[in-house]
């Protein structure tokens, strides 16, 4: 059973990877995190329920719950920690280009005066600033940025989860 | 756990990168987790191979959800998005976009630095910074990688000197207009 369980798991969300690969290079959505939880977490379950309803139909034996259930476990698991992943890869990170800068010096390393010129406010915060805008979460009036109640409601849990740990805010 | 070594942490004034307590957490609940369900279900499983996959489906179910929380808690320490929405929160609901700038980049960039240098990926000498480990080196050459597959704008660092800022930001604008043009 369990064979069966870790093949069509790793097999749904390997399908859903190329159909998210083939919708991104096609038609680049618009809004992406909306599109990641279509693809890997609707997608999936519409698909499950047509394959259940068709089955019963067809042969008058179902597909077993327990091997969909154990089989769609696995693949969110898989999909979560993609979709959790996947800001590193849309927002140049400043973490990853920084060790890439690194990397990429051919062993002569960089300067601090370098890594500060580069990462500045205009790189570091206007694109952020700007994203947080089109997500709704930032209002720019009179020269001030305000929160909008989906941003309150978006950095709420956050600062919840840093008090429950005991911990300040992150430094960013 | 977390919130244990966290408090374990502080009262013994241990300091200790919060990604590396996240990462030292997920790691130990391997043994709770696999206890729980070894006594629940994997101890009745007769046949050796399906006993095998079984474990092999739990451990990969575990470390994915594991890994997920990793990035949720790293989004609260790291997330530049997450740190401007809490300082406009902590100012009052207003600050001026210059005031966040002022305060923002230098500290964003020494606290990115800092934690590398923690996670010893890489290290100082002198004025300059070089690789030490090369794991987030690695991930970074993926990212970039993957980031190309799906068709989004990645800056090459190949080369080093000015043209590499202008690479950066040129990235970034390419970025965003494929966004805007969405």
């Amino acid at each position: 059973m369990f064979q069966r369980i870790l093949f069509s798991g790793l097999f749904i969300f390997l399908f859903c990877l190329c159909i998210h690969v083939a919708v991104w290079r096609t038609r680049y959505p618009k809004n992406r995190p909306a599109a990641l939880l279509f693809v890997f977490m609707v997608l999936p379950v519409i698909a499950g329920a047509a394959l259940l309803g068709t089955d019963r139909l067809l042969t008058g034996v179902s597909i077993s719950i327990q091997v969909l259930a154990g089989a769609y476990l696995l693949h969110f698991s898989l999909s979560a920690a993609y979709i959790m992943s996947y800001p590193a890869v849309e927002a140049v990170s400043p973490s990853l280009m920084i060790t890439l800068m690194i990397g990429s010096s051919n062993g002569s390393g960089v300067s601090v005066e370098e890594l500060n010129s580069t990462f500045d406010g205009k790189f570091l915060l206007e694109p952020r600033i700007k994203d947080l805008k089109d997500a709704g979460m930032l209002t720019e009036s009179k020269g001030l940025l305000s929160l909008t109640l989906r941003g309150k409601r978006f950095v709420t849990p956050f600062i919840v989860l840093r008090r429950v740990l005991g911990l300040p805010i992150g430094g960013g | 756990m977390q919130l244990a070594s966290n408090r374990l942490l502080k009262a013994l004034k241990i300091k200790m990168s919060n990604q590396v307590v996240v990462i030292l957490c997920s790691v130990a609940g391997h043994v709770p987790v696999g206890a729980i369900i070894w006594i629940m279900y994997l101890r009745d499983i007769n046949s050796t191979a399906e006993l095998v996959l079984a474990s092999v489906y739990c451990l990969a179910v575990y470390n994915a959800l594991a890994y997920s929380y990793f990035h949720l808690f790293n989004m609260s320490e790291t997330a530049r998005r997450i740190r401007i929405l809490y300082e406009i929160y902590a100012a009052g609901g207003a600050m001026s976009p210059a005031q966040m700038s002022s305060y923002g980049a230098q500290a964003m960039l020494k606290n990115r630095i800092e934690r590398l240098t923690a996670m010893k990926q890489i290290k100082r000498n002198g004025s300059r910074y070089y690789l030490d480990h090369r794991l987030i080196y690695a991930v970074s050459t993926a990212v970039a990688g993957w980031g190309s597959l799906l068709g989004i704008p990645y800056p090459e660092m190949s080369e080093f000197g000015s043209g590499r800022k202008t690479r950066l930001t040129q990235a970034v604008r390419e970025q965003d207009a494929k966004q805007d043009a969405a």
